[in-house]
């Protein structure tokens, strides 16, 4: 069930990613408007980037004790 | 027809409802006044009605058109909504306070002139602190005396620009404001608090998740939004609000990211997205304050419904952090609650089909129009974070924990899920049909959400984050912290400043007083009794020991030394 669940999402995330060949952004003002899939990418690597981004701004900077201002 | 302000309902509302005895009247009172808004509302011309000639000033209580109109329907309908979820709140202190704040949001958006304005500014913030207050916790009293002063800063800030503003230009009128001088940045200060621009933005995170359980849901409604419609009225096409909103955005999205806390998480996601809309009215022209409108209209109904739903966690289970959330495992228990809570995540994350959609592609669409690349990567990355922490981080924190531990709770009150089914239902119907929003939009739209491309690259945009989640799922983890914010300024820095200077300055001032003092004792003691100096050491310092007791001599005293400066000065005018 979990396994095909999983196998799904990446089906779909591959078919979008086909389909953004047939289906060029209309208003491609941007150069990276023209990348196929562009946003797919931007989907994967900006979240990941985020997530490691923010644990390391958290750990390194920002966290502190339930505590702290009491 | 007479137009009644729609104000007016909310304000008598809030005067009689504690003296109205019988729970179905006051449950009854609290639905029907939106309603009756509501129904009152579109049958407005435009125009200024209600002017009041106060000191030699007119004001106008109620200027009409589409702008304003726009944010009445949705202010109304969520007020509905809110009061719904809330129906069950039998202090009747907190209903009022709702009904005013509401009824001052409703004031603000229908103000004609800057004074009005300002004084339904200032009530706004002094009805919903109470909101929080009725919490009744050490933690929620802290925030809110926070809160209020934030506000209340704020608010000086806004009547100094309109004073100011009314000296130079000499009117009232609520409109365009050209950007220059000191009287237009003040009140643009006062709008930014509201808004929540960063770094003016530490009140929010930190009050709202403090808030009664069904007051935060008002909370996240009124404030931000009525500070857009102004902004929007006063400020649109301002350069710097595009750049402070694209980055409020992200700014918003990475810190509640590292949040812990189920409400502050959703806290900052209001920030962020508030960041959309001040970015599309900075953008201006007619697709970016359209995009603008649209979007804080879409938002006030799923961040409602997202608050109710967590709201409705914390009120089934008592526990409010994903580190207390950690052990139990809540989907079998309350999945209504689940659903409902995912249709306000797929609408805040734009998923086609959902309001969101039809709204922030708007603002997004202008910032490409507009020709602005880094604005456009800004507003999309927010929107990836966005999607990531509340429709998938936080569902799965909270509603999918690990533990076995059998949790005996259900789903919650009937009104409450009456209320997030009723935001689910607009939040899908906008996003099937966005016709109605579109046609009550200031200008008119020609812009269209659902084209191929646009679908398909939204579609790519949102899997490749479900992606990267699934991969990174062994990283997420609760983490038992809070986070350091601007607040830190004012709570850290700010009391460190105190007790310095209470370290020096009050041994000084003790000594001040404590020499003040005595010379009081020993003139008061020459008072009572002038030989009193003549009298032996032992027996005068008896005295003035039971005169440092009884201080009621003073009284005769002063009375006496005023008295001979007074025949002093007659005797000198004469």
């Amino acid at each position: 069930m979990k396994r095909a669940l999983v196998v799904l999402l990446y089906l779909s995330f591959a078919s979008v990613l086909f389909l953004d060949l047939f289906f060029p952004n209309h208003h491609a003002y941007f150069l990276w408007h023209r990348i196929p899939g562009y946003e797919g990418l931007l989907g994967l690597g900006g979240c990941a980037g985020m997530i490691y981004l923010t644990h390391l701004l958290g750990e390194k900077l920002l966290h502190r004790r339930e505590d702290y201002y009491d | 027809m007479i137009e009644i302000p729609p104000f007016l309902p909310f304000l008598i509302g809030a005067v009689l409802f504690p003296f109205l005895k019988w729970r179905r009247l006051r449950e009854g009172l609290l639905l029907l006044i939106p309603l009756l808004v509501l129904w009152q509302l579109p049958q407005f011309p435009h125009g200024s009605f209600w002017k009041v000639r106060f000191l030699e000033y007119e004001l106008t209580l109620l200027q009409v058109d589409k702008l304003s109109l726009v944010f009445g329907y949705i202010f109304s309908i969520m007020a509905f909504i809110g009061f719904l979820y809330g129906l069950h709140v039998r202090r009747a202190g907190e209903q009022m306070a709702a009904l005013l704040y509401v009824g001052s949001s409703l004031g603000v958006t229908f103000a004609g002139d800057l004074f009005t304005l300002f004084l339904f500014w200032e009530l706004m913030a002094a009805s919903s602190v109470f909101l929080i207050w009725y919490r009744g916790d050490r933690k929620a009293l802290w925030a809110g005396f926070r809160y209020i002063l934030f506000h209340v800063f704020g608010g000086c800030a806004l009547l100094a620009g309109i004073v100011l503003h009314y000296l130079q230009v000499g009117s009232l009128q609520v409109g365009p404001l050209p950007h220059h001088g000191v009287a237009s940045s003040l009140i643009l200060l006062g709008f930014l608090v509201n808004a929540a621009v960063p770094p003016l933005h530490p009140w929010l995170p930190d009050a709202y998740p403090e808030g009664t359980i069904t007051g935060s849901v008002f909370l996240t409604a009124y404030t931000t939004k009525s500070a857009v419609y102004i902004l929007a009225r006063t400020f649109a096409g301002m350069e710097l609000l595009m750049w402070a909103g694209a980055v409020m955005a992200l700014y918003g999205v990475i810190f509640a990211m590292m949040e812990d806390d189920l409400r502050r998480l959703l806290a900052y996601h209001i920030v962020s997205q508030v960041g959309y809309m001040v970015c599309g009215v900075g953008i201006g022209g007619a697709m970016g304050v359209n995009g603008a409108v649209a979007h804080a209209f879409c938002h006030i109904l799923y961040k409602a419904l997202l608050f109710m739903g967590a709201g409705a966690v914390i009120y089934v289970t008592g526990r409010r952090t994903f580190s207390q959330l950690a052990n139990i495992s809540l989907w079998r228990a309350m999945p209504l609650t689940l659903i409902l809570y995912l249709i306000g995540g797929f609408s805040i994350s734009g998923v086609p089909l959902f309001n969101g959609f039809v709204s922030k592609s708007m603002i997004i669409a202008a910032s490409v129009l507009k020709e602005e690349p880094l604005v456009e990567i800004l507003l999309v990355l927010a929107s990836v974070g966005t999607f990531y922490s509340t429709t998938l981080k936080l569902p799965y924190l909270t509603w999918f924990g690990r533990g076995k531990k059998k949790v005996r709770v259900g789903e919650p009150r009937l009104n409450m899920l009456l209320g997030m089914g009723v935001a689910a239902l607009l939040c899908i119907l906008l996003g099937v049909w966005p016709k109605p929003l579109y046609d009550a939009l200031p200008f008119p739209v020609h812009y269209k959400p659902y084209t191929p491309d646009h679908i398909v690259g939204t579609m790519g945009l949102l899997l490749g984050t479900v992606i990267a989640f699934r991969i990174l799922l062994p990283e997420i983890r609760p983490h038992q912290t809070i986070t350091l914010d601007f607040d830190w300024f004012y709570r850290k820095l700010g009391r460190g400043l105190l007790v310095l200077s209470s370290a020096h300055f009050t041994e000084w001032e003790r000594r001040v007083q404590e020499r003040i003092s005595s010379w009081v004792v020993s003139l008061s003691a020459a008072s009572e009794n002038p030989f009193s100096f003549f009298l032996p050491r032992q027996k005068a310092e008896e005295m003035r020991t039971h005169l440092r007791r009884n201080l009621l001599s003073l009284g005769p005293l002063f009375g006496l030394l005023f008295l001979f400066f007074y025949t002093l000065f007659f005797l000198w005018l004469s």
